[in-house]
C-alpha cells in the first residue's frame, strides 16, 4: 500500500469507528479540523469532549504523516502512522464509554 | 519563508466554489502558518519534489505567483525546471488503487461514504492530472481535469454524478454544503463502473506509453 493509500486508510478507520454511532445530524465527514468542527456543532458533542481532543490529535497526526510522506521509511512517518493507529484504539475506547452510551449503534 | 498563490487563481479560473490555493515553503516549524490555509512544505523536501519531477513541482513551475520571500529571492524560480516526469504509470496505478480501496469501502459500509466519494473525486482528479503530464505531454492541474481532458479521454459520467462527488470533496476538505442524499449517493454508486473502465483504460494507455518511451 502506497503511503497515499495508508494516510487515506487510517482517516478512514478512524471515520468508520466514529460513523458506527448514530449521530443526531450528520456523520463526520472527514478528519479535518473544520470538519471535526462541523460535526461536533451538528451533533451537540460538548466542546471539552475527550472524543473531540482525540479527533483533533489524529487530525494533527495525519497531517504530519502527509508532511513526512517522501520518506515513509524514516523514523518520523512510522512514529506518526503508528500514533495515529494507538489514536484510532482510544476513540474507539472512549465511544463505548458511558458518555456516548445515548448515541445508539448505527444499523448497516 | 517564502509564500506562494497557486492553482486556479493563478489561472485565472474564479468561482464560488473555487478557493485560493496557498503555498508556504519553511526552514522549520512555523506556528503562525494555519494547516487548513496553507500547504507547507520545507525546502529540502520541495527540492527532492522538483529533482523527482513531480506533479505538484510542475503544477509550480507552470502555475504559481510568488506573494513573500523573506530574502526577496523567488525560491522556485531558481530551481529552473523540474526534471520530466517520469512516474506517470505508478502514479497513475496509484490513483486507480485509491479509487479501488473506496469502492470496496462503500461495498462494505456507508459509515465513511462522503469521505469515500470525495476520495474517488481526488482520484478522478489526480490519475487525470498525472495521464495528461506524463502522456499527454498537456497537463491540466484544474480540480476539473478529469472533464478537460481530450474528448477521447474525458471522463464518461454525468454531470450530476460529477458534481455530487466534487460537493463531498468540499465537505471534506472546506466543511461547506450539504450532505449527500440517499438518491444522489445511488446516482453515483451506479456510476461507479464508468468511472473504473475508464480509469483501466488510462492505466493501459500509460503502460503502452512508456513501453513507447522505454524502447525509443
Amino acid at each position: 500500500m502506497s503511503e497515499f493509500s495508508s494516510r487515506v486508510e487510517a482517516q478512514r478507520q478512524i471515520l468508520k469507528a466514529v460513523n458506527s454511532k448514530a449521530w443526531k445530524k450528520e456523520q463526520l465527514f472527514a478528519l479535518t479540523g473544520s470538519a471535526i468542527q462541523r460535526w461536533a456543532t451538528a451533533n451537540g458533542v460538548d466542546g471539552s469532549a475527550q472524543l473531540l481532543k482525540l479527533l483533533n490529535l489524529a487530525s494533527a497526526q495525519i497531517f504530519v504523516m502527509s508532511n513526512h510522506s517522501d520518506d515513509p521509511i524514516a523514523g518520523t512517518y512510522l512514529i506518526t502512522k503508528q500514533r495515529v493507529a494507538t489514536l484510532e484504539g482510544q476513540v474507539r475506547d472512549e465511544l463505548s464509554s458511558s458518555q456516548f452510551s445515548e448515541v445508539l449503534a448505527r444499523a448497516e | 519563508m517564502h509564500l506562494y498563490a497557486f492553482g486556479s487563481v493563478c489561472r485565472g479560473e474564479i468561482d464560488r466554489d473555487s478557493d485560493i490555493d496557498l503555498l508556504a515553503l519553511v526552514s522549520g516549524h512555523d506556528n503562525r502558518l494555519e494547516q487548513s490555509k496553507y500547504s507547507i512544505y520545507s525546502y529540502s523536501k520541495m527540492k527532492k519534489m522538483w529533482f523527482k519531477g513531480s506533479p505538484f513541482a510542475w503544477h509550480l513551475a507552470l502555475e504559481s505567483r510568488l506573494l513573500f520571500a523573506s530574502d526577496d529571492s523567488d525560491f522556485l524560480k531558481s530551481l529552473g525546471q523540474p526534471s520530466s516526469y517520469v512516474h506517470f504509470l505508478s502514479d497513475c496505478e496509484k490513483f486507480y488503487g485509491v479509487f479501488l480501496e473506496a469502492r470496496s469501502s462503500l461495498t462494505e459500509s456507508t459509515s465513511s461514504r462522503v469521505f469515500d466519494f470525495s476520495t474517488i473525486f481526488l482520484s478522478v482528479r489526480n490519475i487525470a492530472t498525472c495521464f495528461s503530464l506524463g502522456v499527454l505531454g498537456q497537463p491540466i492541474f484544474s480540480r476539473h481535469a478529469a472533464l478537460r481532458m481530450p474528448p477521447d479521454f474525458k471522463l464518461p459520467i454525468s454531470e450530476r454524478s460529477y458534481r455530487i462527488l466534487e460537493r463531498s470533496r468540499i465537505l471534506c476538505t472546506r466543511s461547506v454544503g450539504s450532505d449527500i442524499a440517499e438518491e444522489e449517493a445511488g446516482l453515483v454508486l451506479s456510476e461507479c463502473d464508468n468511472i473504473d473502465h475508464w480509469m483501466t483504460e488510462l492505466v493501459k494507455k500509460a503502460k503502452s506509453h512508456e513501453r513507447i518511451q522505454q524502447s525509443s
